[in-house]
Order: structure tokens, then sequence, then C-alpha cells
């Protein structure tokens, strides 16, 4: 039983996130589910539907909910779940969050959060010419 | 909602010897497009579409693939039990034998999510999956799903 995880995000921000993952692991060990939002989706509307997913998804270790960009129409979806006990959410989804996650199916929620959150952050940093770096 | 309101006769194959996991969406998608009146093809590249985003075998031997149809006019949900359980690409590792297929009218995403979600409920009950795996033919299943 893992946790489960949700990809909420503007338009297909998610499903290619989520194809170059499966493309690097060959398989994906947590359920997954991609909900898209674009601009014509009246945002309570799609709180129903979150709802309906995090029921999809939770074996009874919870769900994951990733998001991009904070403050923005998914965040804000996202964040009607903040008090729910079983969903934590994290925003910033990059390609690097979403591999760690992969890498540690098994934690709990609490601790798979922290790897997302980790992931993610690890994967921004400014890349240099190695040689020249070396040399200084 | 009771979820062999959603279902025709025919929608339940039991004993199916297939090799792949495409052989599975394949059987699927001629079965439902006889059932529903629409194209096998665009069952099938829809039902392919999804499993390429991740898989919809969501653990102990159980798989749920889902879609949205163009041109489908009702909700169907087909069971197909499969003699010898194939690689679904499980999020378990564990190989497949029970597939609960989901197909919805393309406008109906809410719809589509809440039909889902019980179905994912209903298959996370270890009792219940014991029970489909013994149940013998279609109407020990409508039993089953008339019950919970």
């Amino acid at each position: 039983m893992n946790v489960g995880l949700l990809l909420l995000t503007h338009n297909d921000i998610g499903a290619q996130l989520l194809v170059v993952a499966k493309s690097t692991y060959g398989s994906i060990p947590t359920r997954t589910e991609i909900l898209s939002v674009d601009h014509y989706d009246q945002p309570v509307d799609l709180i129903g539907l979150t709802k309906q997913y995090v029921k999809v998804l939770d074996e009874g270790k919870g769900v994951l909910i990733l998001t991009d960009l904070f403050g923005s129409t998914p965040s804000n979806i996202a964040r009607e779940f903040c008090n729910s006990k079983n969903v934590k959410i994290v925003s910033g989804i990059n390609l690097s969050m979403l591999l760690n996650i992969f890498n540690y199916p098994k934690l709990s929620l609490n601790a798979l959060t922290k790897k997302a959150i980790d992931g993610g952050k690890e994967g921004i940093m400014r890349i240099e010419n190695e040689k020249k770096r070396t040399n200084n | 909602m009771n979820l062999h309101n959603f279902m025709d006769k025919g929608s339940i194959l039991l004993d199916y010897e297939l090799k792949s996991k495409k052989s599975v969406l394949e059987l699927i998608s001629e079965t439902m497009a006889g059932i529903t009146e629409t194209n096998a093809d665009d069952i099938f590249t829809k039902l392919y579409e999804r499993e390429k985003l991740g898989t919809t075998a969501f653990g102990n031997g159980i798989a749920i693939p889902h879609a949205r149809i163009d041109k489908l006019i009702n909700a169907k949900i087909m069971v197909l039990k499969l003699k010898t359980p194939v690689n679904f690409e499980s999020v378990d590792n564990k190989k497949v034998d029970i597939i609960f297929t989901l197909l919805v009218p393309d406008d109906e995403s809410d719809k589509h999510v809440e039909v889902l979600a019980k179905i994912a409920s209903l298959l996370d009950n270890k009792e219940m999956r014991k029970k489909l795996r013994q149940a013998k033919n279609e109407s020990d299943i409508i039993s089953l799903l008339k019950d919970d």
C-alpha cells in the first residue's frame, strides 16, 4: 500500500511530466491521476472532482497533491484540502520532484511530502562549466 | 450509486486467457464498442493513452482502465476476469486478473471520477476481491455488485 499521487496542474504540465517520468523508470510505483485545469474550468467544479480523485487514490496511506504555481487556480483548488488529514499539498512541481517521489514509493505521506520538496529544490541549480569551475 | 446499473448484457467476461496488457485492452475495446455502438479503435486509443501516463493497475491484481469517449451516450462498466494473470505494469508489480473498465461520455468528467472512486473503493476491499475471484458466472458478479 503506497501513498497516492494527484497532479493538479495547468493544462498538460502534469501529464507531460508524468510521461517523461514513466519513460525514465519504465513504470510508475504509485496510484497516480492527473487533473488538468484550463481557463474554461470553474474552480468550484474542480474542487468536487479533486475530492473524488482523492477517494480513488487513497488506499489508506493518504494522497499527495502536486501542483504548479503557488497562488494560481490549481494551487488554490488544492488548498481547499489543507485541513484533510489524508492529504498533503506541494507546489512548484518539476521533474526532479516527481522522480524523487517515485524513488521512495513506500514512504509515509509526511516523509514523501518532504522527499517531494527536497527533490524539487535539488533540481534547481545554476549550471556552470565544470572545467572552468575547477580551474577557478 | 450502484455499479451494476452501468452494465449491460455481455459486459461481463469470465475465464479469458490473454497474453498481454495490449491484448486485454484490445478485447475490452472490441467488447465495449459492440455494447455502446462506438468505435473500437477510438476506445483502444483512449485507454492506451491513459495507460501511457501511468498504469491503472492499482495493486492487488486489479486494474481499472478508464477513459472519456466522444459520442458515448451513457457511462458503461465492463468486468473481465482472466484465467491467468497478466503483466499490467502494476504499481505493486503483481500481475492482474480482475479488470474493471469504465467508459464515460466525453463531457461527464464529474461522473467519470465519481464512478471511478466507487470502483476503486469496492476493489480496495480484500473480502470483495476474494469474492470476485471466486465468482463462477455473470450472476455471481452482478449479485456482488448489487449487494455492495
